[in-house]
């Protein structure tokens, strides 16, 4: 995809656009031969107004240099008409609008280049499930102009509402194809997967929480953050695994880094850790409650890529492994040598830096940097992003050891099938609120999905 | 863990900053040969002390990703107000309270604005820089600037113990202990942590907000007690005695391997950047090269560095 | 979350379409306090002379506060900009001659100096990739250097005629404001009614954007330190007008009172947003504020003092704004 957008060079193998070979060295070129693309990360400017983003680069013109106003403003309305956004006022500026809206003014400026192709990254993963259903229908609608559209997305229902033929590539390679009319979910999922993952799938599936009913460790009480999520209840036990998941972007990770103390205000409700109550309004009030985060960043929140390996791990510590002012070099190394044998970090020494380890080294770094806090809660937060799965059946090793040896785990993924495999308990995220709680065993895609789409279901009726 | 947390491309840069001060002695030497007597050497080594002594807190806030341009008239008024209320107090150790009350003040005003308000430390100190100086103003204006000095200030700035100037050994002391500091305390690892990501730092639990007022406050003590060190160089305060000390110290920290954008360097280093931008000066007065000229030496050295050093993305 | 967060709304949560005018707005109220108050005091400021010397006083930083805009609007910074105004001053008052043939000549020059100096600094920051605020901040301490070659200390001499044809006035109508006027119209309105100020101010509000939408971002960014370049120079001629004779020191204020000018009119330092009444507005309320206070027995000494003062309150109040954002992570990384 960022091939065609020109953001990326091709290694080998050529582009063509209706049927003449193209080179694409830039975004430039890429609109220049034909070629527009809805970014997922819109491409928008949020202090312009709807006419200026629709029409950015392709001002109509009075003369060699005015631009002409009123042609400009016509032409961003009749798209937009042609989407079906009639209630959008050209006027508006971008950044005032909803996100739905923002799409299709998104759209829209594909669109104003005249494209031969028009590919869409994931569009629907911030929408709501009504605006989704609008979306496709104005997909629909250019098709029925003979508009060729490429549509990326992950979610199978949309996929089969709007596609004439789907390709399914597996990390950079195309895993298989379905011609029209022919999409099967259970066959896209197992080509989506791979071999080595249904093997794992098969071998293993979710139990149910077998440990003291009563060790409440975490409990949270009508926890409340406009506009990420609202009155989340639940409790967390020692030794227990519990899964939020649902759809992406459903208020999950913004409910961890929330109890982590990441947003400064708004938060109201509840948290009780260990007994002590707490609204953490830093990260320093809920590391000291014994919270730790294991967030889905590695490069820019998880870890310090220049820093060398010690030094990553022991500033969770660097306060315990003082004697008198100073940090005591030897019991800083037993540490870290400890961790590194510990979770098989692969790296020829401890003084290398982290950023010369593979994604999943790198990922073990992080976590064992929280595991010599010993906290009693751990949160994981999309933890197997960009780690290969090996390292993922290491990681998940890990972390049913934290659980068995007595911490309590929150852990959120972006990839449904990691619950299944890991949780005791799941609960299911629907615009930032819990839409159902799962059980042991009836931790299964299905259900999950069956959660996370109930409404929609129900308006679709 | 070598020179600086085991990374050698920074190790290399340091061993860079010590070639080039030899490089720039050499050619000292070869424009004129009274660079070789001890006497000259000596002169250099006091000048390069109040560079380098400003350069230790320069350097905390570099490698924490800040900049620190309010050491001006940090100097001047610390001058002036040590200098004229020590002479008023009748006692000369109230010049150091007054050093101390200084520094602490500019710096927790410049945690203020850089870590609380979130303006850029650039834009945040150089205006705090002119309010400085308008305050030194309107007290000069009232009170005139004393003649006389403090004897231990005098003693700090041009006595010696044996052969060596009590300044450089002063600068020596202070400089061990940045060195140590940076590399063996906790307070040191933050600011590496806050300097690489400060994100990630947030997140480890890293006392960011207070190793930013460390970092502005060491600057601003650094920069305080070179001002009450200069007034005894001189044997007296004055308007503007501060002036030439805004880009030197950030080209000492720089020209001495610390990374401009933050989290890589160190203290070590910089004591040679000191010491090169010390004999660069002394270097383009021999050659008569005018002031302008050197501003324009300086500016360009700067650009290329960071051009070398602070890349953006595209 | 932060790219939807900003795309929601803007910094302090209201509506960008009204935030656009808080700046401006509150200029013209702040400026009309000010008048008031000077005038009760000292009601000859009304006059045609009082009004032509505020006029004078205010000009040259409004057209650096301009220059500094485009800048700002193009997600860049100039802090180069007083170390510009010091160049083109000193060159003026050493190579200006009386006649008509001299004074074109060197108001031409000075232009073009102005313009090279605003590609280096774009040549830097655009296609070196230097931070805007190192770069022009190195910069600056070359064309300060190369100024004090020129003139190390105060001196050189201005025409009469140049200088009276630029700080006269007509009535109650200061040549000053024609001036800043007339370099609006001519300069400002042509490039932003074209498509490249829709280009300055699209690839200041997303880079990123504005590259995957196929615009020429380091061209845009080029230009827009061209532009201030161009309008330091004439903000440098018609100081050099006003004090009839050049200072290798003149220029230095103007770096951060042009920012601070700016901030005032309401354009963002983060790029994309402002217009270009606002900061003229700003300009004239510090310098008027700044002129008055010799009306108010405030002595001279206090002048650094209050525009220190202005600075960072000005500065500060914008970062105010940005800690309404209730996420840790979207503090620390703006």
């Amino acid at each position: 995809m960022k091939l065609l957008a020109g953001i990326e060079q091709p290694d080998e193998g050529a582009i063509s656009v209706n049927g003449g070979a193209v080179l694409i060295p830039n975004p430039r070129a890429a609109l220049s031969a034909g070629i527009a693309i809805v970014h997922q990360e819109l491409s928008l400017f949020p202090s312009l107004g709807v006419t200026e983003n629709i029409m950015i680069g392709q001002e109509p013109r009075r003369g060699r240099f005015w631009i002409d106003k009123v042609a400009m403003r016509k032409r961003a309305r009749d798209l937009l008409d042609s989407l079906g956004a009639t209630d959008i006022d050209t006027s508006s500026t971008v950044g005032d609008l909803p996100l739905a809206q923002a799409q299709l003014v998104e759209i829209a400026k594909a669109l104003s280049t005249d494209p031969s192709v028009l590919i869409l990254d994931e569009p629907t993963s911030a929408l709501s499930i009504t605006e989704v259903e609008h979306l496709l229908s104005v997909i629909d609608r250019l098709r029925k102009r003979g508009a060729s559209i490429v549509f990326i997305s992950h979610r199978f229902s949309e996929i089969e509402r709007i596609a004439d033929r789907v390709t399914i590539l597996r990390s950079g390679e195309k895993a298989g194809e379905f011609r029209p009319g022919t999409f099967n979910r259970d066959e896209a999922l197992a080509l989506m997967l791979g071999e080595t993952w249904r093997k794992e799938l098969s071998t293993r599936s979710a139990e149910a929480f077998t440990g003291d009913a009563e060790a409440t460790v975490l409990q949270v009480d009508d926890l409340t953050l406009v506009p990420h999520f609202a009155d989340i209840d639940f409790k967390l036990r020692r030794g227990e695994i519990l899964g939020f998941t649902g759809l992406e972007g459903q208020g999950q990770k913004e409910l961890l880094f929330a109890i982590f103390g990441l947003f400064r205000k708004g938060l109201h409700g509840k948290i009780t850790v260990g007994g002590d109550h707490l609204l953490p309004r830093h990260p320093r009030e809920s590391i000291s409650a014994g919270i730790a985060l294991i967030p889905d960043d590695r490069k820019t929140l998880g870890g310090f890529l220049n820093l060398s390996i010690s030094e990553n791990i022991a500033i969770t510590v660097l306060e315990s492994l003082r004697s008198a002012l100073i940090i005591n070099r030897r019991a800083e190394a037993d540490l870290v040598d400890g961790y590194i044998r510990r979770l098989s970090i692969k790296c020829t020494s401890s003084a290398v830096s982290l950023g010369s380890l593979s994604g999943g080294n790198q990922q073990k770094v992080v976590v064992a940097k929280w595991l010599a806090r010993k906290a009693p809660v751990y949160m994981f937060c999309d933890p197997t992003r960009g780690v290969d799965a090996g390292a993922r059946a290491e990681l998940f090793a890990v972390i049913r050891e934290l659980a068995a040896s007595g911490s309590a785990i929150l852990f959120y993924s972006t990839d449904l099938s990691e619950f299944a495999q890991l949780c005791n308990r799941v609960l299911v995220f629907r615009d930032g609120r819990v839409s159902g709680t799962l059980d042991g065993p009836e931790i299964v895609e299905q259900n999950i999905l069956d959660l996370s789409f109930k409404e929609a279901v129900h308006d679709a009726a | 863990m070598s020179l600086i947390g085991g990374r050698s491309s920074s190790t290399n840069r340091v061993l860079l900053a010590y070639l080039i001060v030899l490089l720039v002695y050499g050619c000292a030497v070869g424009v004129n040969r009274e660079f070789l007597a001890w006497s000259t050497i000596r002169l250099q080594l006091v000048q390069a002390t109040f560079i380098g002594l400003i350069a230790i807190g320069e350097t905390f806030a570099v490698l924490i990703g800040q900049i620190d341009l309010s050491v001006p008239w940090t100097i001047t008024l610390s001058a002036i107000l040590s200098t004229n209320l020590a002479a008023m107090g009748g006692n000369q150790w109230i010049a150091f309270l007054v050093v101390i009350a200084v520094g602490v003040t500019v710096g927790l005003v410049n945690t203020i604005g850089v870590f609380v308000l979130r303006v850029h430390s650039l834009i945040w100190t150089l205006s705090v820089n002119l309010l400085l100086q308008g305050i030194a103003l309107v007290y000069i204006n009232a009170v005139a600037p004393t003649t006389h000095v403090p004897a231990a200030a005098q003693f700090l700035a041009l006595g010696n113990v044996g052969f060596m100037p009590m300044a450089f050994i002063v600068w020596m002391i202070f400089g061990g202990f940045a060195i140590l500091a940076l590399r063996v305390l906790p307070f040191g690892r933050s600011i590496y942590a806050i300097g690489n990501r400060p994100t990630a730092a947030l997140l480890s639990g890293v006392p960011v907000g207070r190793i930013h007022a460390i970092v502005f406050m060491s600057s601003a003590l650094g920069s305080a007690f070179v001002g009450l060190l200069l007034s005894g160089y001189s044997s007296q305060a004055y308007l503007g005695m501060g002036t030439d000390y805004l880009l030197p110290p950030i080209a000492a920290v720089i020209i001495g391997g610390t990374r401009l954008a933050g989290g890589e360097g160190g203290y070590v280093g910089s004591i040679a950047g000191a010491l090169t931008v010390v004999l660069l000066e002394a270097v383009l007065v021999a050659l008569n090269i005018s002031e302008g000229a050197q501003q324009m030496v300086f500016g360009a050295i700067l650009l290329f560095l960071a051009f070398l050093f602070l890349k953006r993305g595209r | 979350m932060t790219q939807h967060d900003s795309l929601r709304r803007g910094a302090s949560g209201r509506p960008r379409r009204i935030e656009k005018h808080i700046g401006p707005v509150s200029c013209t109220i702040g400026l009309a306090v000010v008048m008031a108050l000077y005038a009760i005091r000292q009601p000859l400021i009304l006059s045609p002379f009082g009004l032509t010397s505020l006029a004078n006083v205010s000009v040259p930083l409004a057209l650096a506060a301009i220059g500094q805009t485009v800048v700002l609007l193009g997600g860049g910074l100039d802090l180069s900009i007083g170390a510009q105004i010091t160049l083109v001053n000193c060159f003026a008052a050493t190579t200006m001659h009386n006649g008509v043939v001299s004074i074109t000549t060197i108001v031409l020059l000075s232009m073009t100096i102005g313009l090279v100096m605003g590609l280096l600094n774009g040549i830097v920051v655009a296609y070196g990739r230097v931070e805007p605020l190192i770069g022009t901040f190195c910069t600056s301490f070359v064309f300060g250097g190369a100024a004090l070659i020129i003139l190390p200390r105060p001196g050189g001499s201005i025409p009469a005629s140049f200088a009276t044809a630029l700080t006269g006035n007509m009535g109650i109508l200061p040549f000053s404001l024609i001036l800043l006027v007339s370099a609006i119209l001519l300069v400002w309105v042509p490039i932003f009614k074209s498509r490249l100020g829709g280009f300055i101010v699209a690839v200041g509000d997303n880079s990123e954007s504005g590259r995957l939408s196929g615009l020429p971002v380091r061209r845009v960014e080029l230009v827009s330190y061209m532009l201030s370049g161009l309008f330091a120079s004439i903000a440098a001629l018609f100081l050099a007008a006003e004090t009839t004779s050049g200072d290798p020191t003149i220029g230095s204020i103007y770096t951060l009172n042009s920012l601070a000018a700016a901030v005032l009119g309401g354009v963002a330092l983060t790029g994309g947003r402002g217009t270009v009444i606002g900061p003229v507005l700003g300009s004239f309320l510090l310098s008027i504020i700044l002129n008055a206070l010799g009306a108010f027995n405030v002595s001279s000494f206090w002048q650094s003092f209050i525009e220190g003062l202005i600075l960072m309150v000005v500065l500060g109040l914008g970062g105010l704004r940005l800690l309404r954002s209730g996420s840790w992570l979207a503090v620390l990384r703006s």
